[in-house]
């Protein structure tokens, strides 16, 4: 943004000190356009009116995701909202230096590899080269949400978080996973208060009071290393922090269960069991990282009970677990942008998810907080 | 890429702000304005659609059923999946030209004059399906059923498993059945064909996981052919329902709404709300024709319909095991007598046959020693049965059963060792079995398991639990007490001695198993060593 000071602009058409500025070029994020009144403003206009489209067509604007991401709008798009939150618009696309490993869909939008993998029903075990691989993306995952986090406060739009995540993980030599993952549009995904999963980062400021998951996916060296996390944003109600409390809780339950031998659709039964004593619910209608939510994604560990998850943990098998709770019941939602995934009752959802290795006596967590790590919300009251 | 319109209208200048160095939040005036622009997409509870598959080799009659479904006016709204349009569907592919966009990643969905919807996907149906359920699809409540056609050498395994989406998911579609269609002249030609490695071949997989077959081109066979034929693949599959056809005509009510897989779904299907006034007429009549088709289905068991779904269930479950379970060829042996007897499902050859193996053996020639299992007839896919009174551990039954479905041959082969450390003893002494004979000079296939179906007594409860395995999925779910079916089971009795089966076994567990190199003795001996009774679950010589 200009830095100029107000007094300094002049009308864009006459030179005369400004007083106003066009209204789209501000929603639209772009430099200021000033004019010293609405008769000079409204003969600017047919020419001016160029500059917002030249922008849009050029990326520089901010503009509201569409289309899972293969378009934008200069409008917000008409839906049925579930609760209180809007989308807002997302900013110009994050450049990743060409130095840096990329997957093969951050130029194509298309994980073919993940494609082929969609036929594998069981979890591979992983050679010690592998896991070396895995762990150390597992490690920079953790150190750029280490970072992500010490960012979030009242205030941050979550472009800010999104902008903190990209260049942290280009340092670490990292191409940031969710970056034009099926064309999703930024570097992380941000998920606040009624959002399951998949928030896109937009120029939404947190308030205080909002819960908001962030997770980070790191690819580096051939592997990705998969986290997250939910936080929360100022002073929070006492439901919002048991509802993060609890799916703290039923994720690292299910990971004290992990042992060679622990059939996978277990999992889903310790995570439910917990969940429901609390009184909340697992959401089930997203699965894993998959695209088509209505079937398997492979391979995938549900959260839910009486699952008919495939295989048996063997040591050396790697995998995610990323519960999701929410007090509501119902399928969730999802909104115009394609990706962004909501409760369908409005009513908040949290997150929490680690990458396990199973060990020959129980699992290691390959994610595990640093000593270094900011502190969640009951760590930070102790 | 954007949608800025060329004729953008003169907004309002707004001040100009010095602190402020971000954009102005968007008003609350335009947030209502589109969210009054707007149509509801947000998620609305449906019941979850049925899926029927329909294989069948090419020139089976698979398409002349599915022109049929596309073309006549049966009253049945049912939004078809098909390989492509034109040639024998009858439907030019003039007629969905302009609607078609010509791109592979959007399947475009035609409404056709019968009520169904059509719509062809050279790639993965799934995308087709969701385009068709996803939140806000145009055709939400316009369809009741949907068909997927899958093409001609399609092994339909993969894609059952992938249908039979966990219940606790709550996904828009359900897997309800599996239709085969068959060409009655060619198919045991086809049965026989050999595939490298001794697989199995994709007639033997579409007739050994279908719920029903179509035994089709009825009208070009002799008695004697059809019973043959008939025979040939209840030996197969005998928990399938075989209905004979003549250019694939069929009552659609009976291969919609079986519910094959729907285990925890006791509700039974609600039918879905009707989206205008003019359609309640229509749903009313497709309600109706639900609740006759559900009674004739019933009736045709011996079930009454005025139990609850929570008996109807397992109950329906007990008489399709209990009838597949008499109708297998390793099930009880026929006892019919008659002299050149040529029913193939009684079993004669293979006694005959068998019978000459032993004499070979006892006359020095090679052949197989008495008790040995038949080399040629393992490697076809068939049914075997299996029961046992006493209770089973259920701990020790899953771990059997998962050395035998993610044990398979040809799974990952992560698969392998995954199962043989969880099914400890019992997968090692199975692996013992193979060993042994292999050491002894004799080939021993394992045991290749491709569906299985079962009602179980297990230990410590007094619920039959109803067990289904397809693929490398498999469920075990609780269903109604025992001692409640068998009331009801009571009225059953007629159809079940039918098939010469006594009602009124008592307390048992029932399984029938369809697969390759199945050895009957083995697997019995593996399933008792799963009881409670059994305390090492060790391996008798």
């Amino acid at each position: 943004m200009a830095d100029q000071q107000h007094a300094g602009l002049l009308c864009l058409r006459c030179e005369a000190p400004a007083q106003l500025q066009c209204p789209k070029c501000v929603s639209m994020g772009l430099a200021k356009a000033p004019y010293c009144s609405q008769e000079c403003f409204k003969a600017a206009w047919p020419e001016h009116k160029a500059v917002h489209k030249s922008a849009a067509a050029a990326g520089e604007a901010w503009l509201f995701c569409t289309k899972r991401g293969k378009s934008r709008s200069a409008t917000m798009p008409g839906f049925a909202w579930t609760g209180p939150l809007r989308p807002a618009r997302i900013g110009p696309p994050r450049t990743v230096p060409d130095h840096i490993p990329r997957p093969d869909y951050a130029d194509t939008g298309v994980p073919e590899s993940e494609l082929e993998s969609k036929q594998q029903r069981a979890v591979a075990i992983r050679s010690p080269e592998e896991i070396a691989g895995i762990r150390r993306a597992c490690r920079v995952g953790r150190e750029v949400l280490d970072a992500a986090a010490a960012a979030v406060r009242p205030g941050v739009t979550t472009d800010e978080i999104d902008r903190v995540v990209h260049e942290a993980m280009v340092e670490a030599g990292a191409y940031p996973s969710p970056l034009n993952y099926f064309n999703f549009p930024k570097s992380v995904c941000t998920s606040v208060n009624e959002v399951i999963c998949h928030g896109i980062p937009d120029q939404r400021e947190l308030a205080d009071g909002d819960i908001v998951n962030v997770d980070v996916t790191a690819f580096i060296g051939g592997y990705h290393g998969d986290l997250n996390e939910t936080f929360t944003v100022g002073k929070v109600d006492e439901a919002g922090k048991a509802l993060i409390k609890v799916t703290h809780d039923a994720l690292m339950k299910a990971v004290e269960a992990c042992k060679p031998g622990l059939r996978y659709r277990e999992l889903g039964d310790v995570i439910s069991k917990h969940v429901q004593q609390a009184g909340m619910s697992v959401v089930k209608t997203y699965c894993g990282h998959g695209i088509g939510d209505l079937f398997h994604c492979a391979p995938n560990i549900p959260h839910y009970a009486h699952n008919k998850a495939v295989g048996v943990m063997k040591e050396g098998q790697g995998f995610p677990t990323a519960p999701m709770v929410h007090r509501g019941q119902g399928r969730g939602g999802l909104w115009p942008d394609g990706w962004t995934a909501v409760t369908a009752d409005g009513q908040r959802s949290a997150q929490f998810e680690h990458q396990l290795l199973i060990t020959a006596t129980g699992a290691e967590v390959l994610t595990a907080r640093l000593p270094s790590s900011p502190p969640l919300w009951w760590e930070a009251e102790q | 890429m954007n949608t800025l319109s060329d004729d953008e209208d003169l907004p309002l200048a707004v001040p100009l702000c010095p602190d402020s160095e971000k954009p102005a939040p968007e008003t609350a005036a335009s947030h209502k304005e589109a969210a009054a622009q707007s149509q509801s997409t947000a998620a609305v509870r449906h019941a979850p659609v049925p899926v029927t598959l329909i294989t069948g080799y090419l020139g089976a009659g698979k398409t002349t059923l599915v022109r049929y479904i596309v073309n006549e006016r049966h009253g049945f709204r049912i939004a078809v999946i098909l390989n492509e349009y034109g040639g024998e569907t009858g439907l030019e592919s003039a007629f969905v030209q302009n609607e078609q966009g010509g791109r592979a990643d959007v399947p475009q969905w035609v409404e056709l004059a019968n009520g169904c919807l059509c719509c062809s996907v050279k790639a993965e149906f799934v995308q087709a399906l969701e385009g068709l359920l996803g939140t806000g699809s145009e055709h939400a409540g316009k369809f009741d059923y949907v068909l997927v056609e899958t093409t001609g050498l399609a092994n339909p395994g993969p894609i059952m498993s992938e249908l039979w989406t966990d219940e606790e998911l709550e996904a828009a579609v359900v897997l309800d059945g599996v239709v085969a269609v068959v060409d009655g002249r060619n198919v045991a030609r086809q049965l026989d064909e050999a595939r490298p490695g001794g697989a199995a071949n994709e007639a033997q997989l579409q007739v050994a996981l279908a719920d029903v077959i179509l035994l089709n081109k009825m009208d070009l066979l002799s008695e004697d052919q059809a019973a043959a034929v008939t025979g040939q693949l209840r030996a197969i599959n005998s928990a399938a329902a075989i209905i004979p056809t003549s250019h694939s005509k069929v009552d659609l009510a009976r291969l919609l709404n079986r519910g094959a897989y729907h285990l925890r779904l006791l509700e039974q299907m609600q039918p879905l709300p009707a989206t205008a006034a003019g359609d309640e007429a229509y749903a009313a009549a497709v309600d109706q024709t639900k609740q006759q088709q559900q009674q004739q289905q019933q009736a045709a068991d011996g079930i009454t319909s005025a139990l609850p779904p929570a008996v109807q269930q397992p109950l329906q479950w007990l008489a399709d095991v209990s009838a597949a379970a008499a109708a297998a060829t390793g099930g009880t042996a026929s006892s019919c007598t008659a002299s050149g007897c040529s029913n193939p499902a009684h079993q004669h050859h293979e006694q005959q046959h068998h019978q000459q193996q032993q004499q070979q053996h006892s006359s020095g020639q090679a052949g197989l020693g008495p008790g040995e299992p038949c080399r040629a007839h393992d490697a076809a896919v068939r049914t075997i049965a299996l029961r046992v009174a006493q209770p089973l551990l259920l701990e020790r039954f899953r771990a059997w059963v998962e050395g035998l479905i993610w044990d398979h041959p040809a799974a990952a082969k992560d698969h392998k060792a995954a199962a043989a450390a969880a099914g400890g003893g019992l997968a090692a002494a199975a692996e013992d079995g193979v060993t042994a004979a292999a050491a002894a000079g004799r080939e021993v296939a394992r045991a290749e398991v491709l569906r299985m179906k079962g009602l179980l007594n297990v230990a410590g409860s007094s619920r039959a639990h109803m067990f289904q395995a397809v693929y490398d999925l498999y469920d075990i779910v609780p269903g109604a007490d025992w001692q409640v079916l068998h009331k009801h089971a009571a009225a059953a009795a007629a159809a079940a001695a039918a098939a010469g089966q006594q009602a009124g076994d008592g307390v048992l567990t029932r399984l029938v198993l369809i697969g390759r190199h199945l050895d009957q003795q083995q697997l019995q001996q593996q399933l008792e060593q799963c009881c409670a009774a059994c305390v090492d679950g060790e391996a008798t010589a």
